[in-house]
């Protein structure tokens, strides 16, 4: 027979273990994960299919991708010419640089010639590694940054920066050509009619390039398909979450937030680039360059903004041991430190990144078209 | 021959009173004279009922002679523990454990979902929920994995949520009388764990009672810390439980300083400076000087109230420039209730509450000159000691606390556990003990499995 004092101390202990039975434990999904924070990573990785007709009124969407995908590969863009205003003539024959030289149709968009080397311009190396012209459209409604200091906010801004620097060009051949071939004078009338050619060429490029996109095994992981990636790249993905912090930065639906940020990455070469900080004249952005997109990484190297890095292991190394140490302008980030990752993790958070991986374009629009009556231009 | 008439006459009139004491009290209300009449009509003993009374009674007082003998040396053993003369206690604590997940309290916030303030600021996987040592499973407050932790670098058992047996403590406490009112004790505690075995002396000081008429201490070294009480009893041999509270890591350090004890009367005072704050620097991620510019200063006020054997409330707190800083401006402070009631019928309890702040230093991100800290916390303690083999227990704790630097780390860490456990002292020098805690994170912090069973077994030398 217990005494009162018994029963009331067993009384308690029971009343205890009955609340604290009740308290409990929210189940972690793949080990890593609340069911909320893998519903908020899938909600920020998502992205909505685009329209890539969306073009302004009256454009004929179809009629400019077409013009916009022969203008891509036309080498007479970087003709030297002669002359201006109205009088300007390029001189037919000079020009060996198309769109396509350096962004490879069959190699995700980017240069691979040189496999570990910066993009080769129409005369000489630039300093900055191509960057891939896939999901633009993603990327434009994002971001007014592009390239990688930054400083160029349209499309249509880079495709000028691209015929006067890599190509070493005049925008001028752009509408000498629209005027002056009848296949691209008739293509640009029916799908501007009266417009500015050279206004007109870069929403063609625009219906072209927003064609290049693709759906890759982790957007339908992020759709809700919990088989589209392996057991190494779902605990990758736990990785890119988690200790390897490379969602600070590679965040949203196109896995980069396009800000610049210093890594700490090596100057390539004598020639010091300064990033962002010499486009916009703000010592804080010295040595900084914008956080790309991780989509088709494993397919877009050589990787950081000079090539410096040849392979996505390279690249994990290089933010292992938080960044190179010396011989970069600027100031590192101070969250650019050494990461406590395994050689495990390393290794799924390659295949993560694999996982990220579009599906090729249609071939149709990875040729050069030839229409009947196309002329020289035409394999 | 004839000492024994004398003692045998002596013990009749002894026994004839005795007979009257007894009997009155067990017939009170009686009458005297009937009693009284009783005794005078009662034939006197034999002189063989005298010699064998004679017997009985010398062998009772050669007995009590021979107990007399045992408790005068239990006395001077007493008195000289007192001086400490000398004395060496090895104990050895092992145990087993089985903590759910990953045996980890702490988890991140990936994505910023919990605490999006600190998006854009601090890593989501830097911005750690739950409580780095709630997970503890001994009495050094060991948690059984530091999981991805920024802070609590030393990961000195790193489970990753599998249950194991320990050694958790070899232990050797020594001291010495010196003379002159001197004394010495250190404790040295050996911990074996995977890769490095771990030495550390968490003890080592001085002692000088100056005065004879007052129970005064002082004492220089690495010394007790004098906040709270729960450090009183934090090493395994005098644990009641297995593991420590939330609040322990505050107020159970053990800082290099100068410390005075007086007791008189119902009043306890201590007080010191401190090279450091009182927490357990086993935790603590650098390894250098726990010092500033400046001592800290602590003390600590105790009255007894006379409740059960005793009931101890207190007051204490700390304040000081704050550890590692160079600045002294640079400041911390701590405060502490606490009350502690023995033995009202056969219940014991301790309730602690705490408070502080370590201020912290910034430059352009908050806190990155020098780490933040708030906390609170608290617990209750309860304990009925059954017989003296069986103690149950109960404890409930909480600590509020939130812990950045720059954007190394952030803890926030609001965690409620409820611990229930039983202390069994199989002999003077083997005790067992057994708990459970349930963790409870707070503040909208998700719950994640973190539960513990731990288990220690004790032995020591006398």
């Amino acid at each position: 027979m217990l005494g009162w004092r018994y029963r009331v101390m067993w009384r308690w202990v029971c009343a205890l273990v009955v609340v604290a039975g009740c308290w409990s434990d929210d189940p972690l999904v793949d080990g890593e994960l609340t069911a909320a924070q893998l519903a908020h990573f899938r909600e920020q990785f998502h992205h909505t299919a685009f329209d890539p007709c969306a073009l302004p009124p009256g454009v004929d969407c179809n009629k400019a991708a077409q013009l916009g995908q022969e203008l891509f590969f036309d080498v007479r863009l970087s003709d030297s010419g002669t002359g201006s205003g109205s009088d300007y003539r390029p001189s037919a024959g000079t020009g060996k640089t198309s769109c396509a030289t350096c962004h490879d149709p069959n190699g995700y968009f980017i240069d691979t010639r040189m496999p570990n080397s910066v993009s080769q311009g129409q005369t000489k190396w630039t300093r900055r590694n191509a960057m891939t012209l896939l999901d633009l459209q993603l990327k434009a409604s994002l971001t007014n940054r592009f390239t990688w200091d930054g400083s160029y906010h349209t499309a249509g801004d880079v495709l000028t920066l691209a015929i006067t620097k890599a190509m070493s060009a005049k925008t001028a051949n752009v509408a000498y050509y629209l005027q002056h071939e009848p296949q691209y004078a008739t293509l640009f009338w029916d799908a501007f009619g009266m417009a500015d050619p050279y206004e007109g060429a870069k929403l063609a490029f625009d219906a072209y390039l927003y064609r290049l996109a693709g759906e890759s095994p982790f957007d339908a992981y992020v759709d809700g398909d919990d088989t589209a990636l392996s057991a190494d790249a779902k605990r990758g993905f736990g990785v890119f979450v988690g200790r390897g912090t490379c969602v600070e930065c590679h965040s949203g639906p196109a896995l980069g937030d396009f800000v610049p940020r210093n890594t700490g990455v090596a100057q390539a070469g004598s020639a010091s680039d300064a990033g962002a900080g010499s486009a916009d004249g703000d010592p804080a952005d010295l040595g900084a360059f914008v956080t790309p997109s991780l989509r088709n990484i494993a397919m877009t190297g050589p990787y950081m903004h000079a090539g410096q890095l040849a392979s996505l292991s390279a690249v994990i190394d290089f933010y292992r041991r938080g960044g190179d140490a010396t011989s970069f302008p600027g100031t590192k980030d101070p969250r650019m430190v050494a990461l406590e990752l395994t050689d495990d993790d390393a290794r799924d958070l390659e295949a993560f990144l694999v996982s990220l991986t579009d599906a090729p374009v249609d071939a149709s629009l990875r040729q050069k078209l030839c229409p009947a009556g196309s002329g020289s231009q035409c394999p | 021959m004839s000492v024994k008439l004398v003692i045998a006459c002596l013990l009749v009139a002894r026994l004839a009173l005795a007979d009257d004491g007894s009997a009155a009290g067990s017939d009170a209300g009686s009458d005297v004279g009937s009693a009284t009449g009783s005794a005078a009509v009662e034939p006197p003993p034999s002189p063989a009922e005298m010699a064998e009374r004679i017997d009985d009674q010398e062998q009772r007082v050669r007995t009590l002679e021979s107990k007399a003998r045992v408790t005068e040396s239990f006395n001077e053993d007493v008195g000289k523990l007192r001086w400490l003369p000398r004395f060496l206690t090895v104990f050895v604590d092992v145990g087993g454990f089985a903590v759910a997940g990953d045996g980890s309290g702490i988890r991140s916030d990936l994505g910023h979902v919990y605490y999006p303030k600190y998006a854009g600021r601090i890593a989501g996987q830097w911005v750690f929920m739950g409580d780095p040592l709630s997970t503890a499973i001994n009495s050094l407050g060991e948690p059984a994995d530091a999981s991805d932790s920024r802070e609590l670098r030393a990961d000195t058992i790193h489970s990753k949520g599998r249950p194991s047996l320990i050694v958790n403590t070899v232990g050797l406490s020594i001291g010495k009388y010196l003379g002159h009112d001197i004394s010495v004790s250190a404790l040295a505690e050996v911990l074996p764990r995977p890769g490095d075995t771990l030495l550390d002396v968490p003890l080592a000081h001085i002692d000088w009672r100056p005065l004879s008429t007052v129970d005064l201490v002082i004492s220089a070294g690495k010394v007790d810390s004098v906040l709270g009480v729960e450090y009183r009893s934090q090493d395994a041999p005098r644990r009641l439980g297995v593991t420590p509270s939330l609040i322990c890591r505050y107020t159970c350090g053990r800082p290099l300083g100068a410390e005075a004890r007086l007791v008189e009367g119902r009043l306890s005072l201590s007080g010191g400076m401190f090279a450091s704050d009182q927490f357990d620097q086993r935790f603590e991620p650098k390894l250098e000087l726990h010092a500033s510019n400046l001592p800290t200063v602590a003390g600590h006020v105790q009255w007894m109230l006379p409740v059960g054997q005793g009931l101890e409330v207190g007051v204490s707190g700390a304040a000081g420039p704050q550890d590692n800083q160079p600045s002294a401006s640079i400041a911390q402070w701590h405060v502490g209730l606490d009350a502690q009631l023995r033995d009202l019928h056969g219940w014991d309890a301790v309730a602690e509450y705490v408070q502080g702040l370590q201020q912290g230093e910034t430059m352009s991100v908050p806190c990155d000159l020098a780490p933040c800290l708030t906390y609170k916390g608290a617990y209750v303690l309860v304990d009925r000691r059954v017989n003296d083999h069986f103690t149950p227990y109960v404890r409930v704790d909480w600590r509020s606390a939130v812990h950045q630097h720059g954007t190394d780390f952030v803890y926030e860490s609001h965690v409620a556990r409820a611990t229930i456990g039983a202390h069994f002292e199989m002999t003077n020098t083997i005790l067992a003990k057994i708990e459970y805690t349930f963790n409870h994170e707070l503040d909208g912090i998700p719950q994640f499995a973190d539960d513990i069973l731990t288990t220690s077994l004790v032995v020591a030398t006398e």
